[in-house]
């Protein structure tokens, strides 16, 4: 709703990529251009009569496993044969490799050089055959930046989708788990997978996350932000509905829970849906600490978040119009803080919340090493000089510090923002009303929630639809799994 | 969406108009510019009948000094009182806003203190307004000031303590720990004077000069010098028809708080005071019976089982079992005649504040409908006879374990 500018923005229309030409190496390298990436490779038969080229881009391909495995076998039976002996050769397995695949037309063989395959074209037969021997620059397999845990699995994901996939099935070793691919991006094709296990995900829910990706209308799909605009149902809301993870673990143990995975070729993170209101208070430490202090932690972060959101509000509402609603002691202590202060207190609170944006987003943009200088600088210089200068009163730093505590209690960020816009949303509705203003604004808040879905899911499920049953399953309390029919913990 | 669009912002535009409107929204009031009072007096001027309303707030001077000196400003707060003298409390009110440059807010009054006077005249008019005053809160504790004006015991008050609030929080402990059931608020009042008989209890406090001793304590700082007068409480007024008509003895409070289960602490004299028994009675029963002749009402029996400890004997001498049941029946003694003092006293106020009307009607429905209108009246002259049981428990003595 707040990202109002997305709705008129319309996806500049690029033209499909349709080459129409024979298969041909020629035709290829015209489509590619004058790179100087473009690896082309002629191979001769014996008599020099018969050419096939090879071509390939420098940097995706594993030059030793084509040089060994692929041209030298060429160039060792090629004699006294003809290019269609080659072909038929070729296609029949003389020459060995695992991943070889019969290209039918131009457009497959550019998007299979482009993916780091090197199609061998046969120009007078008008055939080709691709070879897939990636070299892909990938990093290596390394801790989650931003999910570290204590007790459990440290390895992330990276960039390359089959790295992914291979972490994944190394976790999950199980037959039933599929693994269905998508190319997505009308000028930068991407290449995507949705990982499920067949029997535990509800063929619905495959159904309309299939749907949805067939149905991205994007030139390329290189940023997470854009996958998830093509995935919401609920396209302007606030409030995530893609659930990300940069840790294997996470992303397995949801799988087994019947969500459906999405990895996408170039991004270090997983996608799993659908991503409902409960998931996003969930933290991977969650299940590898004993249930009761999960449980407690668990609810500190449900009550973080009414803290974070209402906090600022509240303080409005009672210091503007319900003083009566306040220990005498508290109220004469603010009154005696605001000695001097200029402003009202929804001004005040206003003027901090923006400082307090403020600082978030520069430190967030600057280096590491002098982000720490910004944290010191908005510490002193919001913190206590305006204080001093009776800018502002002590009590409203307090509210904005604790409700800016609060928030980053909430383990996922996405959500987390999602709080700081509704909580400027409730500041604005307590300013004009008091409490019969947050009454509201909370109203409207539960509304939008309980009225949006998410992939056909409820998104405030389990605690509306179904009865209110599993309620207390794994929100906002984890109780142990037996209780529930669940076998381990 | 384009409908949820424009539902929010009708939504913001109802917020915003209803903003305006004071009769659903509260009035916006920045809490930096309102004039707190914890607590506040009511009375009625002599002859001219007009009310008067009476608010503790904290000394400008002293405090705008304060403000600038040091951070501890509240250890040397001084309060005072302000007094408004009007036809109606609301008009005292209302004339109280152009006083000060702070608007003037009842929210924060715990404590209400009622003139004697007043309270003689009627208490309808002062909670009349206490029930429709929109900042005022229904947990407010309510006090009768006997002997004296509401005025004047806050005049004095704010001279004798620090914080006069504090001071009347520390009552309130007082009473309920030593002889009452817990404090009445003002929704307590409210029940009470829109019940049918309009009576029931209001605690009283009153000033005591310390050299009177009135008291069973004394209490001696040596900071203060020359006369010291105190705030105490004085047990209970009785109210009849919304008006008040009498207060509690001590003795009368001991029967009142014996036959309505509270806890009690007595001291036994013997020996023409050279023996002093404190006794801790922590646990009453109290059965109320009624003695008929055919349909007529003959008498009222009080059967009453008392269960305590003994706190302190002043010559710390073993009081093995034997011994126990002389001080047993010393207590029922002692106890026997404080319930028949408040039954003497309910009867002449005609006030059930015994709940022996109650306890009629509870156990004998058909009977008291047949004579609920001539209750108190023939209550008022039946006799009434008290049978008290007193168990001490086990006690230890100082030189010597006592063997069960």
């Amino acid at each position: 709703m707040f990202n109002l500018w997305q709705i008129d923005r319309k996806v500049k229309e690029l033209p499909q990529i349709t080459i129409k030409g024979k298969l041909t190496s020629d035709k290829a390298k015209e489509v590619l251009g004058d790179s100087n990436d473009v690896l082309v490779k002629d191979i001769y038969t014996g008599n020099k009569s018969v050419k096939i080229q090879a071509i390939g881009i420098d940097g995706l391909i594993d030059s030793d496993v084509i040089d060994n495995y692929v041209l030298r076998p060429f160039t060792n039976i090629a004699l006294n044969k003809t290019e269609k002996d080659l072909y038929e050769m070729c296609k029949n397995g003389v020459i060995y490799h695992i991943s070889q695949k019969e290209i039918k037309d131009i457009n497959e063989a550019v998007e299979n050089i482009l993916q780091g395959n090197t199609v061998v074209f046969f120009d007078h037969l008008e055939k080709a055959v691709s070879f897939d021997a990636k070299n892909l620059p990938a990093r290596s397999i390394t801790e989650p930046e931003n999910e570290s845990v204590l007790k459990g699995a440290k390895d992330a994901f990276i960039e390359s989708i089959r790295v992914n996939t291979g972490l994944v099935r190394k976790k999950l070793k199980t037959p039933m788990l599929r693994l269905e691919s998508f190319t997505v991006g009308k000028e930068a094709v991407t290449k995507l997978n949705i990982v499920y296990i067949e029997g535990v995900t509800d063929e619905d829910l495959l159904n309309k996350v299939r749907e949805k990706i067939k149905n991205i209308d994007m030139n390329d799909l290189i940023s997470a932000g854009k996958f998830e605009i093509c995935m919401k149902d609920y396209k302007y809301s606030l409030f995530p509905q893609l659930l990300f993870t940069e840790r294997v673990e996470k992303f397995c143990a949801n799988i087994c829970d019947g969500k459906v995975g999405v990895l996408i070729d170039g991004l270090p993170i997983a996608y799993l849906l659908p991503g409902v209101f409960s998931t996003y208070f969930q933290a991977p430490e969650d299940y590898s600490q004993n249930y009761v202090l999960s449980s407690g932690i668990r609810l500190l972060r449900y009550i973080c978040f009414i803290i974070t959101l209402v906090l600022p509000a509240l303080y409005i509402a009672i210091t503007m119009f319900h003083h009566e609603m306040m220990p005498t002691d508290l109220a004469i202590s603010i009154i005696e803080s605001k000695e001097g202060v200029p402003f009202d207190t929804a001004v005040e609170i206003v003027i901090m919340l923006v400082a307090f944006e403020l600082l978030l987003e520069a430190s967030l943009r600057l280096p590491k090493t002098i982000g720490s200088t910004i944290s010191i600088i908005g510490g002193l210089i919001v913190g206590e000089a305006a204080v001093n200068a009776k800018f502002i009163s002590p009590a409203v730093v307090v509210i904005i510090a604790f409700t800016g505590i609060t928030g980053f209690v909430i383990p996922n960020q996405e959500m987390s923002n999602a709080l700081r816009v509704c909580r400027i949303f409730l500041v604005i509705c307590a300013s004009l009303a008091g409490m019969f203003g947050i009454s509201f604004g909370l109203l409207f808040i539960l509304y939008y929630l309980c009225s949006i879905e998410v992939l056909g899911v409820p998104y405030m499920v389990p605690f509306v639809a179904n009865g209110g049953k599993n309620m207390l399953k794994d929100t906002i309390i984890r109780l142990p799994r037996d209780l529930f029919g669940g076998k381990d913990d | 969406m384009i409908k949820r669009i424009y539902f929010f912002i009708y939504l913001v535009i109802f917020i915003v108009f209803l903003s305006w409107s004071e009769k659903i929204i509260p009035t916006r009031n920045e809490i930096s510019e309102l004039q707190l009072s914890r607590v506040a007096g009511f009375d009625v001027e002599e002859p001219s009948k007009k009310v008067q309303f009476s608010l503790v707030v904290d000394s400008e001077k002293e405090k705008s000094k304060n403000a600038s000196s040091d951070q501890n400003s509240n250890s040397g707060k001084k309060e005072n009182v302000i007094t408004v003298t009007s036809d109606t409390f609301a008009m005292c009110l209302q004339g109280l806003q152009g006083y000060r440059e702070k608007t003037f807010t009842t929210g924060h009054i715990k404590n209400i203190l009622i003139g004697e006077n007043a309270a003689k005249n009627g208490l309808v008019e002062e909670f009349d307004f206490a029930a429709r005053n929109y900042d005022l809160r229904f947990d407010t504790n309510v006090y009768v000031t006997k002997d004296t004006s509401a005025k004047d015991f806050l005049i004095t008050g704010t001279k004798e303590v620090s914080s006069l609030n504090a001071g009347i929080e520390n009552l309130s402990t007082t009473l309920r720990g030593a002889s009452a059931p817990g404090d009445y608020k003002v929704v307590d009042i409210l029940k009470m004077l829109t019940s049918e008989q309009k009576s029931g209890l209001i605690p009283a406090v009153e000033l005591v000069k310390e050299e009177e001793e009135k008291k069973e304590w004394r209490i001696e700082n040596s900071e203060e010098k020359g006369e010291s007068v105190r705030m105490e409480v004085a047990g209970y007024g009785i109210i009849k028809d919304a008006k008040l008509i009498s207060f509690f003895s001590e003795e009368e409070l001991h029967g009142y708080n014996t036959v309505n289960e509270n806890y009690i602490n007595l001291m036994l004299t013997l020996k023409n005071g050279e023996e002093k028994v404190g006794i801790d009675i922590s646990d009453i029963k109290v059965k109320k019976n009624f003695v008929f002749s055919k349909d007529k009402l003959e008498e009222v029996k009080l059967e009453i089982e008392l269960v305590g400890d003994i706190t302190e004997v002043s010559d710390g001498k073993n009081l093995l079992k034997e011994g126990l049941s002389f001080y047993e029946q010393k207590t029922s003694e002692m106890v026997t005649n404080y319930v028949l003092d408040a039954v003497k006293k309910s009867q002449e106020t005609d006030v059930d504040f015994l709940k022996i009307k109650q306890s009629f009607r509870m156990q004998h429905p058909y009977r008291y409908e047949k004579m609920k209108d001539d209750f108190e009246k023939e209550f008022s002259t039946l006799p009434v006879t008290v049978d008290v049981q007193t168990t001490i428990n086990k006690t230890y003595g100082m030189f010597s374990v006592v063997e069960e």
